[in-house]
């Protein structure tokens, strides 16, 4: 009887203890919060001179893979067709304006701004608008000092890949699943938004945990950026549905690849004058 | 012209001065290794003198302080972050024992050590990009690029990026000011709405405008590939500016050999 007592006074000690831990870690966090608050949020760029040498390595290789695909995916699909090119310029200056709107957040009474890739791999493939997003960033890193060269690579997946990739196949699948115009460019922009939020969190956790636990640093980061980031992919996802909506209804003739022209177009098709 | 009017436009790398006037790929290579030094810095002098070097040249040449502490800004939220997880996960040696509502939050030495490193990384580094971007045309720096070997797809379709940026900015603007006087962001509801419109018909702009921009580079005897090469002339002043540099980057080394 004693040892059982003892064994659970010895559990409940190591219950306070882990939630004393934990509740220092949350704290930690809302100090974080104090400094992000005031200021509109950049997408999760991560900065200059964050990430150790050999991480930010590390995720220059993974991004060379994706942009050397890309690369030759846009080589293949202009020589095809000549007129992509110019396309794919605009595309990716539309890009780089998209990532710097202004959009207002509710919650936190700021303006944040979107990523813009989900968006983008709908309407030009996820491959080319890896390479538009790389080239955004590349941009806004000299630009407007929002991530930064040495974290280029790392930027690039988060960013870029993960955004591209994943705003992509959640919008396909469900326009395979049949749902929605609007259902589907809601889940791809909010999805690849998120996905974003996490990729960055788990570069900066992993160049950063030291010898403390990776997922409890990813945890702190996470939530550290979640009060900003996770309205933002709602958003983002309004907004991603709202373009793909107006597109549609306007052209939809620039969407065949993604949705095909089975049902008539909602408003009219009749090329706006510029 | 306000300064956020100013985050946009490239007016001070038109200007003939000092910095602006290196050649491009000297600037690029001095950046490049520069950054690698910082990030490889042991201590927190190389990052300090880094950035030292590069606003210090900066304000010299007459960029507006206040423009480049509103761009360091950005970077340092993130930084800040860092710095404050870094203080309260990493390490063993307490620093200090902050009592909040009954728990105490350990602080550790090393935590704000390495944090602090971060911090001044951050501010090295984004000094070094601004130094860069503040004084070379964003042309240059791509043909540069191909002279560095950059795949040329890849430095055409960022030119073709940086130049339509400019121009699809203003018609975001008149855009915006159209959706604005017609009450087109009273509410959030309605900006939301408004602003859904407003990339649409940016995404429409773009695909009109690329037929045209396309035509017209027909015109001009476009076959598939714009020629880009980099032509600039490297003479002796070059080489005694990229000497210099190249002591100026020994020099940023060795501090931060000093004391580690």
């Amino acid at each position: 009887m004693t040892y059982k007592r003892k064994r659970y006074s010895e559990t409940l000690k190591k219950s306070i203890h882990w939630i004393k831990n934990h509740v220092a870690l949350a704290l930690a966090l809302v100090l974080g919060l104090f400094i992000l608050y005031p200021t509109p949020v950049y997408a999760m760029h991560i900065a200059e001179g964050i990430l150790p040498a050999n991480w930010a390595a590390i995720w220059y290789g993974i991004a060379a893979v994706f942009i050397t695909i890309g690369v030759i995916v846009i080589r293949r699909r202009t020589k095809e067709n000549k007129r992509l090119m110019p396309l794919f310029g605009l595309a990716g200056a539309a890009i780089f304006l998209i990532s710097v709107f202004p959009i207002p957040v509710p919650i936190s009474g700021t303006s944040s701004h979107p990523v813009g890739t989900p968006l983008a791999a709908i309407l030009v493939g996820p491959f080319v608008s890896t390479v538009l997003g790389a080239l955004a960033l590349l941009i806004q890193a000299l630009f407007l000092a929002h991530g930064g060269l040495t974290t280029w690579g790392a930027n690039i997946i988060s960013m870029a890949v993960a955004g591209s990739f994943v705003g992509f196949s959640a919008f396909l699948l469900l326009r395979r699943l049949n749902a929605p115009i609007a259902v589907a460019g809601f889940t791809a922009g909010i999805l690849g938004d998120w996905a974003t939020y996490a990729v960055t969190s788990f570069e900066l956790a992993s160049a950063l945990h030291g010898s403390g636990s990776l997922w409890g640093m990813f945890g702190a980061i996470a939530i550290a950026f979640a009060p900003t980031q996770l309205p933002l992919g709602i958003m983002e996802g309004i907004f991603t549905a709202a373009v793909v909506v107006v597109v549609y209804q306007r052209r939809p003739e620039l969407l065949t690849h993604v949705i095909p022209l089975t049902t008539k177009p909602m408003v009219s098709t009749v090329k706006e004058g510029n | 012209m306000s300064h956020k009017d100013k985050l946009f436009s490239d007016v001070f790398v038109h200007r003939e001065n000092l910095v602006t006037r290196i050649e491009a790929r000297t600037k690029i290579s001095f950046t490049v290794v520069a950054l690698v030094i910082n990030l490889l810095s042991p201590t927190i002098y190389t990052p300090i003198a880094i950035a030292l070097f590069c606003l210090a040249t900066l304000i010299a040449v007459g960029i507006p302080p206040k423009l480049l502490g509103l761009r360091l800004a950005m970077p340092l939220v993130m930084a800040g972050v860092v710095l404050i997880t870094q203080i309260f996960f990493y390490g063993t040696t307490t620093l200090f024992i902050l009592p909040v509502l009954g728990f105490n939050l350990v602080g550790y030495e090393e935590g704000l050590a390495r944090g602090l490193l971060i911090m001044y990384r951050v501010i090295g580094g984004v000094s070094l990009i601004l130094f860069l971007s503040m004084s070379t045309p964003m042309n240059k720096l791509l043909m540069a690029a191909t002279w560095f070997q950059a795949p040329k797809i890849f430095v055409e379709l960022a030119l073709l990026v940086y130049r339509y940026i400019f121009v699809l900015l203003e018609e975001i603007v008149t855009v915006k000011d159209a959706q604005r006087i017609r009450l087109g962001y009273h509410n959030w509801r309605q900006s939301m709405r408004s602003l859904g419109v407003l990339g649409g018909s940016l995404i429409l702009r773009t695909y009109d405008r690329a037929e045209r921009v396309f035509e017209a580079m027909i015109a001009r005897g476009y076959s598939g590939t714009v020629t880009v090469s980099y032509s600039e002339h490297f003479g002796r002043k070059d080489f005694i500016t990229a000497v210099c540099l190249s002591a100026i980057l020994v020099i940023l080394y060795l501090i931060g050999q000093w004391r580690a």
